[in-house]
């Protein structure tokens, strides 16, 4: 045999275990891929379930609720300035106690006509009926 | 040992024996070398499938149904991953100890498992569907033979009651069934996709193969609903409905400007994240899909009407006399005997003699054709289920009476979306909106259907029935100008009025540029109360008062001591 006869066995032998290798070592690739793919999806579907838990706690209902337990309300329309930019508008801004309300706020009711608020369910099958409108706990206080 | 004397080893084969070995190896040898270029060149591809099928498999990949958001982006249904167990009814085995386990798990009663798996047809059964992950973890850690998970999406409603209407709920299978999920299903609906894998013995994927379908998750929708002006629209109706002990009720909230639906509250209604217990009732849309005789609410119609013909204006006087009117046999009658009114007073006091008067100066087509073009006796075309069109006859067949009870709202029925889109005439200088679910983010047009003038006045007229000597006072908001209308109507029962009534209110705010307009209804109020003026008129202002402020309007009427002026542009009330 030719000495370049050796040199293409050698070769071959090479390729063919390179392919292998290099098979092998794709399809570890992919399984860590497809892994990370699910730890993907698993992360999204979290996000979601802490989306609509956030969306659960920030109802404009619960934080009434909230806001009425810690005895918090909107200034009633007298105390309200609306605000220009004039001075005279500053100026008796100044020398009045009175609040400022941000426009966006939920106006919380002064009166006590308040349907409880729903919790979340944590992603918790919702089988449980809601309970009535709840009127009397509030009326109450 | 000496084998030369063995006599055997010196026999001396025949020649053609070695040949004939030769040519048994050869042939052997060329029969597995067609059968290897047989099985490997010829066949290749029938084999090749056959062995995939033993490892490969069709995996489905689930596709999210898209959200529904509110118009600042605010989730209000959102897709949850959940699980389903079902069982194998052959396979299945369990004993006491893990169905007591199993019946807590899933809130199913013992028997209930039982029947299911133990009668019906079929090898299949699902024991319950749209699990939390949580709970399915739970139930597969019980290690049951023949119970198996599939997984799946539960819709979770952040708002829960507040919503229920507007947004409609999913069937198990995840197709919308009522509200914007239905209006919406074609955009949501997300479509599953599929692909061939490879999976090795522990059942992981090594290897794609191909891609049959890809998921196609649904697309977000973006309502025009404003989440924090809807809990208020939710919270005062339902304050009011308590308060007066109604039956039902109903408001929506509309921007005059682009017809976008910034709330849609009913009541009753029901939480759609658990709807085991929910009745039709409940689950109605009253505002959308039930009609009624709207009452005086519709007086300023009939005004626009003579109004656009020349036939009166805003001052011209209309004997209202003792506030009776006999046309033929029939009465129509006045609550408070008015006498000389003007047009404007008619509005004001709401004189059914007066309305009836004036309509009965028009031609029955002037008429029809004013209710026609705001939209009543036609569907809103929202893309709601449900939606109702409500009644207008043909005006060849009205009779007088029937043209004098027109007028003032009786006669003809509409649905509260549809007076609520017709209001749009007098808040947007005389054009009718096309109403909307979906937010809009350019200029809308809309179409003329009396002159902007006509409009104007008929917005004056509304702005005095909320003065002290107008019918609904309640309807005030401080600080800002507000025009409006009161309705009343009898309940029509067994074809006959009763004593029961709908009480209903349609304004907007400010009146100097509308931002808001709001229709509100309340379905036989049974505490005394029952004018609208009493009874939909501060469910009205308290909510007007409330939107007004979430949007951070301008005031356009501080007069009050309370108010400094606002006449500066850049107010500190910031523009949402």
């Amino acid at each position: 045999m030719k000495r370049s006869d050796f040199a293409l066995f050698a070769c071959l032998i090479i390729c063919a275990v390179a392919v292998v290798h290099t098979q092998h070592s794709a399809r570890r690739v992919f399984v860590d891929l497809e892994r990370e793919k699910t730890r993907g999806d698993e992360l999204a579907a979290d996000l979601r379930r802490l989306q609509a838990e956030r969306a659960t706690l920030a109802a404009s209902n619960r934080v009434e609720h909230v806001a009425y337990d810690m005895k918090m309300h909107l200034p009633d329309t007298h105390s309200i300035i609306v605000m220009g930019n004039q001075s005279q508008d500053l100026a008796q801004l100044s020398n009045a106690t009175k609040t400022v309300a941000i426009a966006g706020e939920i106006p919380v009711r002064s009166e006590a006509i308040l349907p409880e608020p729903q919790s979340f369910q944590g992603g918790v099958n919702a089988s449980k009926t809601k309970q009535p409108l709840h009127l009397a706990k509030r009326v109450k206080q | 040992m000496n084998y030369k004397g063995n006599a055997s080893l010196n026999l001396r084969l025949e020649g053609w024996r070695a040949s004939f070995v030769l040519i048994l190896l050869l042939a052997a040898f060329m029969v597995l070398v067609g059968r290897a270029v047989f099985l490997q060149g010829l066949h290749a591809d029938f084999l090749q499938h056959k062995g995939e099928e033993r490892y490969s498999r069709v995996i489905e990949q689930t596709a999210y149904r898209g959200e529904v958001l509110d118009r600042n982006g605010d989730p209000l249904a959102i897709s949850l991953p959940a699980v389903s167990v079902w069982a194998s009814r052959d396979d299945a085995d369990m004993n006491p100890g893990q169905l007591q386990q199993l019946s807590t798990l899933l809130e199913m009663p013992k028997e209930e498992i039982n029947h299911r798996v133990n009668e019906g047809r079929g090898n299949f059964v699902y024991l319950k569907r749209q699990l939390s992950q949580e709970v399915a973890q739970k139930v597969s850690e019980i290690h049951i033979p023949g119970l198996f998970e599939q997984k799946g999406f539960r819709r979770s409603y952040p708002k829960g009651e507040m919503m229920a209407h507007l947004l409609g709920f999913t069937d198990v299978e995840d197709r919308g069934q009522e509200g914007a999920e239905v209006t919406f299903q074609k955009e949501l609906g997300g479509l599953n996709g599929a692909r061939r894998v490879i999976k090795d013995r522990a059942g992981s994927v090594i290897e794609d193969v191909e891609n049959i379908r890809e998921p196609r998750p649904g697309h977000d929708v973006v309502l025009s609903v404003d989440s924090r002006v809807q809990y208020l629209a939710w919270r005062e109706l339902h304050a009011a409905i308590t308060r007066n002990k109604a039956k039902a009720g109903a408001v929506m909230v509309l921007d005059p400007r682009t017809g976008e639906v910034l709330a849609l509250a009913n009541y009753p209604d029901y939480n759609p994240n658990a709807r085991e217990r929910v009745t039709l009732t409940q689950l109605r849309n009253r505002a959308v899909a039930d009609t009624y005789e709207p009452g005086s609410t519709l007086k300023p119609f009939t005004i626009a009407a003579a109004l656009e013909a020349h036939k009166v204006t805003p001052a011209t006087i209309i004997q209202t006399g003792n506030g009776t009117m006999n046309i033929g046999p029939a009465v129509v009658h006045d609550t408070h005997p008015g006498g000389a009114l003007t047009v404007s007073q008619v509005i004001q006091r709401s004189s059914n003699v007066g309305a009836a008067r004036i309509a009965l100066s028009l031609p029955p087509e002037t008429m029809w054709n004013l209710f026609t073009d705001v939209g009543f006796g036609q569907t809103p075309k929202m893309g709601m289920p449900g939606e109702a069109g409500g009644r207008v006859r043909p005006y060849r067949s009205w009779r007088p009476i029937e043209q004098a009870t027109m007028s003032y709202g009786h006669g003809i029925s509409v649905s509260l979306a549809q007076l609520a889109r017709s209001y749009t005439i007098f808040a947007n200088e005389g054009n009718v909106m096309p109403l909307t679910l979906l937010k809009q983010d350019g200029p809308v047009s809309g179409r003329r259907v009396i002159s902007s003038q006509t409009a104007s006045a008929v917005k004056d007229m509304l702005e005095l029935v909320v003065k002290p000597e107008g019918t609904a006072p309640l309807a005030q908001v401080r600080g800002f100008r507000v025009a409006g209308k009161t309705g009343t109507a009898h309940k029509l029962d067994h074809g006959r009025y009763s004593n029961r009534y709908v009480a209903s209110f349609v304004g907007f705010a400010p009146a100097s540029n509308p931002r808001l307009l709001i229709a509100v209804m309340i379905d036989e109020p049974s505490t005394g109360d029952y004018y609208g003026g009493l009874v939909a008129a501060p469910v009205f202002s308290g909510l007007m008062a409330g939107a007004l402020h979430i949007l951070g309007i301008q005031p356009d009427d501080p007069a009050s001591e309370n108010y400094a002026s606002p006449t500066s542009v850049n107010s500190a009330a910031e523009e949402t």
